[in-house]
C-alpha cells in the first residue's frame, strides 16, 4: 500500500485546488481577452467603413473646394483626407475576415487609386489651365466616387452581415465559456467535497481504529487483530508502534507466566523430593526394624530348640530346624540367584511343616529325575507355587489332597511339573492369575495372582525367555503348573549354569 | 472501483478545463487573403433564379477548383442597367475578367467596349455579345438545336391541326427569338400548324399569369404552348389545370427547376427543355482562368439540352417529388 504524509496530502490538495483556480481564471481571463480583442476589431472594422466613406466624401468636397479655390491649405485638406483614406483602407483589408469583403476592397482600392490619380492630375494641372479641360477627369472621378459609394455600401453590407454572424459566435462563445465555467465550478466544489469527505475518513478511521485498539490493550485484551497499514505515515507509524507495543506485552506476559510455572514446578519437586525423603528415612527405619527382628526371631528359635531337645519333643526340634532354615533361606538369598538344589531343599523344608500341620490329609510326592541339581534359577521359585496349590486349590477341599511335584531333565531345559488335584480353575481366572488384571478378583485370587506373577516375571527376567512357565487347570479336576529352568541364559556372561 | 471513480471525475474535470482554455484561446485570427488572387465576376440577370443558382453552384465549384475569388452578383430581374453598372463598377476596380449574360446584347456593347479597353476579357453564357469579337468566349445551349427540339416534341404532341402561342421573357432576348425561329421554320412545311399569338411575360410570373390568361380567353383555339420563358412554367401549369385545359393544351416551356418539373410530373404541362446552367457557370469560370493563365480556350461552347416530360421526369429528378 503506498502510503504518504497528511502534509503531502494536503499540499498535494493545494497545489491540485490553485491549479484548477488557475485555469479557471486564465480561461476566464483569456476568453474574455479574446472576446474583446474581436469585439474591438469588429467595431473597428464597422468604425473605418465609416471613416473611409466620410473621408473620402470630405476628399472630394475638398477637391470640389480646390477647384473653386485653388488655396494650399484647401489641397492639404484634400491630401489628409486621401490619407485617411489609405490609413482606413488598409485597415480594413489587413482586419477582413471574408474574401467577398477583401476582394470588394480591393476593387474599391483600386478605384480610389484611380480616382486619386485623376484628382492629383487636376489639381496639379488646375493653375497651368483652366477648369474647362479638367471637366471630363472630374465626371469621370466623380463616376468612380459614385461607384466607390456603391461598393462601398456594398461591402458595409457584407461587413455588417458579418458582424452580425461574429457577434452572434461571440456571444454563443460567451455562454458556452460561462456554462463551462460553471460545470467546472460544479466540479471543483464537488471534488473539495469529495477530498474533504476522503480526507476526514482517512483521518477518523484511523484514529478510530488506534482508540479502539487502545483500549482494547487498556483494558488487557492482548488478542485483538493488528491494527492494517494506514495510508498516512503519521497513522501508519503509531498503528505499527501500537502493534509492536501489544506484542511486545504479549511476549512478556508469556515469559513471566513461563517463570512462574517453572517456579510452581520447582517448588513441587521440592516437596515431593522431601516427600521422598521422609520416605527414605522410614524406609531406612523400617530396614533397621527389619534387621534386628530375624536375629530376634532366630535366637528365640534357637531357645525354644533347646528348651524342647532338653524336654525330649525332638518332633518340635525338627519343626524349628525347618522353619530356621526356611528364614534363612529367605533371608540370604532372596537377592541373588540360587541352585535347584537349594531350591528343593527349601521347598522340603516347607513341605515339611505342612506335613506336620495338616498330618494325613495333605500328601507331597516329589520325583526328581534330575541330574541338574546345579541348575540356576530365581529363589523362592517353587515354594509360592506349591503353597498356592496347597491354599487355593486343596483348602476348599479342607487342605485334602495331593501336591505332586516330578522333575525331569531335557535336552535344553529342566521341567519341574507341580501337579494339585484340587478345585482347579476356569479359564478366566487362569488369564487373570496370569495376565490380566487383579483388580476385580476376589482377595485371595488378587493375592494368588500377586505371587504368581511375581515369580512368572522373575523366572522370564532370569531367562530371558517368555515359556518358562504354563499353567493349565480345569474346573474340578486340579492344576498343573509346568516350569522350564533353561540350561543356558541368553546373556552370555550371566553367572550359570551350563547343562 | 473508487480510485476509477476519482481518476474519471479529474479526467472530466481536466477535459473541461482544456475545452474551455481552448474555447477561450480559440480566437480566430484574421485571415490572409491573396491580393495578387484573379478576381472573375458573374454578373448574372437573375441572380436568384434557380437556374442562375445552378450556374453559381458550376462557377464557385471551378473557383475552387482552379482558385480564384468568383464574385457572384447582377441584378434580381432581368435589369440589364443594374447589370452593365455592377460590369462598370467591376472595370473601375480592375476585375480581371467578367462572365455575363447579355440579355439584349447590344445594351452591354458599351461596358464590353470598355472591358476591352481595360483589357479585361468577357465570356457571355446563354446569350452571346452582339459583336463576338467583343468576348473572349461563349457558353451556352445550343438553342438553334433547343428550338427545333422544343417545336419538335411540341409537333409529335399535338399534331395537326396546331394552333400555338409562344410566351417569350422579351421579344428582343437573343437566345428566345433563335428558338421561335427555329419554332417557325420547323412549322413552316406543315400544312396545319399556325402560331396564333405570341407576348412576352418579362420573366415575371404575375405578368405572366396575366398574359397567358389573356392569350387563352383571346384565342380559345389555342392547343400548343411553346414557351421560351422558364420563370412562370409553374404558374401556367396552375391555369391550365384550373381551367380543366392540362388535356388539351399542350405546352413546353424552359427551365428544369424544381417547381416546373413538379408541373411536369402531376401533368399540368406536358414538358421543360433542360439546360445545363451548372455546366455552363463552371465552364465559365475555368475559361476565364485559362484566358488569363493564357490557354486557348475555345470560342463558342455549346451545353446539352433535353426535354423532360412526364414520362422521364422521375428517371432524371427522382428528388424532387
Amino acid at each position: 500500500m503506498k502510503t504518504y504524509s497528511v502534509k503531502t496530502y494536503l499540499t498535494r490538495f493545494t497545489l491540485t485546488v490553485t491549479a484548477a483556480l488557475v485555469i479557471i481564471t486564465l480561461s476566464a481571463f483569456s476568453g474574455w481577452l479574446v472576446n474583446l480583442r474581436q469585439y474591438t476589431s469588429i467595431t473597428s472594422q464597422y468604425a473605418s467603413f465609416s471613416i473611409l466613406s466620410n473621408e473620402i466624401n470630405q476628399a472630394y468636397v475638398s477637391l470640389d473646394d480646390y477647384i473653386q479655390n485653388p488655396a494650399p491649405e484647401v489641397e492639404a485638406r484634400y491630401q489628409t483626407s486621401m490619407t485617411a483614406v489609405r490609413t482606413a483602407l488598409e485597415t480594413i483589408g489587413s482586419g477582413s475576415e471574408t474574401p467577398d469583403i477583401y476582394y470588394t476592397m480591393v476593387g474599391i482600392e483600386n478605384m480610389i487609386a484611380k480616382a486619386d490619380q485623376i484628382n492629383q492630375e487636376i489639381i496639379h494641372t488646375l493653375s497651368l489651365d483652366s477648369f474647362h479641360n479638367n471637366y471630363a477627369s472630374h465626371r469621370e472621378s466623380r463616376t468612380l466616387l459614385n461607384y466607390i459609394n456603391l461598393e462601398l455600401a456594398s461591402a458595409a453590407s457584407l461587413q455588417n452581415a458579418h458582424m452580425q454572424t461574429r457577434l452572434s459566435a461571440i456571444t454563443n462563445r460567451i455562454y458556452l465559456v460561462l456554462s463551462l465555467l460553471a460545470v467546472i465550478s460544479l466540479l471543483t466544489i464537488l471534488s473539495l467535497l469529495a477530498f474533504s469527505m476522503d480526507f476526514s475518513r482517512k483521518i477518523s478511521a484511523p484514529i478510530r481504529q488506534i482508540s479502539g485498539q487502545a483500549e482494547e490493550l487498556a483494558g488487557g485484551n492482548l488478542k485483538t487483530e493488528d491494527i492494517p497499514e494506514q495510508n498516512m505515515e503519521e497513522f501508519s507509524r503509531i498503528a505499527i508502534s501500537l502493534n509492536t507495543m501489544k506484542a511486545e506485552l504479549a511476549r512478556t506476559i508469556a515469559t513471566i507466566k513461563e517463570q512462574s510455572d517453572i517456579a510452581m514446578r520447582l517448588k513441587q519437586s521440592e516437596l515431593e523430593n522431601l516427600r521422598i525423603s521422609n520416605d527414605l528415612k522410614n524406609t531406612e527405619l523400617r530396614v533397621m526394624q527389619a534387621q534386628i527382628n530375624p536375629h530376634f526371631l532366630f535366637n528365640t528359635l534357637n531357645s525354644i530348640s533347646r528348651l524342647a531337645l532338653s524336654s525330649g519333643s525332638h518332633e518340635i526340634v525338627s519343626l524349628i530346624d525347618a522353619l530356621s532354615q526356611m528364614l534363612r533361606y529367605n533371608l540370604n538369598h532372596l537377592d541373588r540367584p540360587i541352585t535347584l538344589k537349594e531350591e528343593l531343599e527349601n521347598l522340603e523344608n516347607y513341605l515339611y511343616i505342612q506335613e506336620v500341620r495338616f498330618k494325613d490329609r495333605l500328601h507331597f510326592r516329589i520325583e526328581n529325575r534330575s541330574e541338574r541339581l546345579q541348575l540356576g534359577m530365581p529363589c523362592l521359585t517353587l515354594q509360592p507355587i506349591v503353597e498356592n496349590a496347597i491354599l487355593h486349590g486343596l483348602k476348599p477341599y479342607n487342605y485334602e489332597g495331593t501336591v505332586h511335584i516330578a522333575i525331569t531333565d531335557f535336552p535344553d531345559y529342566t521341567k519341574i511339573v507341580i501337579q494339585d488335584d484340587g478345585v482347579g480353575m476356569e479359564q478366566p481366572e487362569i488369564r487373570r492369575m496370569v495376565g490380566g488384571t487383579a483388580e476385580s478378583s476376589p482377595d485371595s485370587v488378587k493375592h494368588t495372582s500377586i505371587g504368581f506373577k511375581n515369580v512368572m516375571g522373575r523366572l522370564q527376567s532370569f531367562f530371558e525367555r517368555d515359556d518358562c512357565i504354563l499353567v493349565e487347570s480345569q474346573l474340578g479336576e486340579g492344576t498343573t503348573i509346568t516350569l522350564k529352568l533353561y540350561c543356558k541364559r541368553r546373556d552370555p556372561h550371566a553367572s550359570s549354569i551350563d547343562c | 472501483m473508487k480510485r476509477h471513480a476519482v481518476f474519471i471525475f479529474a479526467l472530466c474535470g481536466f477535459t473541461m478545463c482544456f475545452l474551455l482554455f481552448f474555447l477561450a484561446s480559440s480566437c480566430q485570427e484574421t485571415p490572409r487573403f491573396p491580393k495578387d488572387m484573379k478576381r472573375i465576376i458573374f454578373v448574372s440577370p437573375q441572380k436568384d433564379l434557380p437556374v442562375w443558382q445552378q450556374a453559381e453552384a458550376g462557377f464557385l465549384e471551378a473557383s475552387e477548383k482552379y482558385g480564384f475569388y468568383a464574385k457572384w452578383t447582377g441584378s434580381l430581374d432581368c435589369n440589364l442597367e443594374e447589370m452593365t453598372r455592377q460590369i462598370q463598377i467591376a472595370i473601375a476596380g480592375d476585375i480581371d475578367a467578367i462572365v455575363t449574360c447579355p440579355l439584349t446584347p447590344s445594351v452591354f456593347d458599351q461596358v464590353f467596349q470598355q472591358a476591352r479597353e481595360e483589357g479585361i476579357p468577357i465570356l457571355t453564357v446563354a446569350v452571346d455579345a452582339s459583336d463576338p469579337h467583343m468576348r473572349s468566349a461563349f457558353i451556352s445551349s445550343d438553342y438553334e438545336k433547343l428550338g427545333h427540339d422544343q417545336a419538335k416534341a411540341l409537333y409529335e404532341a399535338v399534331g395537326e391541326p396546331m394552333r400555338i402561342g409562344i410566351i417569350m421573357s422579351t421579344y428582343d432576348s437573343q437566345n428566345q427569338t433563335i428558338q421561335v425561329n427555329e419554332l417557325k421554320k420547323f412549322i413552316a412545311d406543315k400544312e396545319d400548324c399556325e402560331i396564333v399569338a405570341i407576348t412576352q411575360d418579362f420573366a415575371n410570373p404575375i405578368t405572366g399569369m396575366n398574359v397567358f390568361t389573356d392569350m387563352l380567353e383571346t384565342h380559345p383555339e389555342i392547343n400548343a404552348m411553346f414557351v421560351t420563358s422558364g420563370d412562370a412554367i409553374q404558374s401556367y401549369g396552375k391555369i391550365l389545370a384550373e381551367k380543366n385545359l392540362s388535356g388539351e393544351i399542350t405546352l413546353i416551356g424552359m427551365d428544369a427547376i424544381d417547381t416546373n418539373i413538379r408541373a411536369v410530373k402531376s401533368r399540368q404541362i406536358y414538358g421543360i427543355m433542360d439546360q445545363d446552367f451548372y455546366q455552363m457557370g463552371f465552364l465559365s469560370g475555368e475559361y476565364a482562368m485559362k484566358l488569363l493563365d493564357g490557354e486557348e480556350i475555345p470560342s463558342e461552347t455549346f451545353c446539352d439540352s433535353m426535354l423532360i416530360t412526364g414520362e422521364n421526369a422521375d428517371r432524371y429528378y427522382p428528388e424532387v417529388l
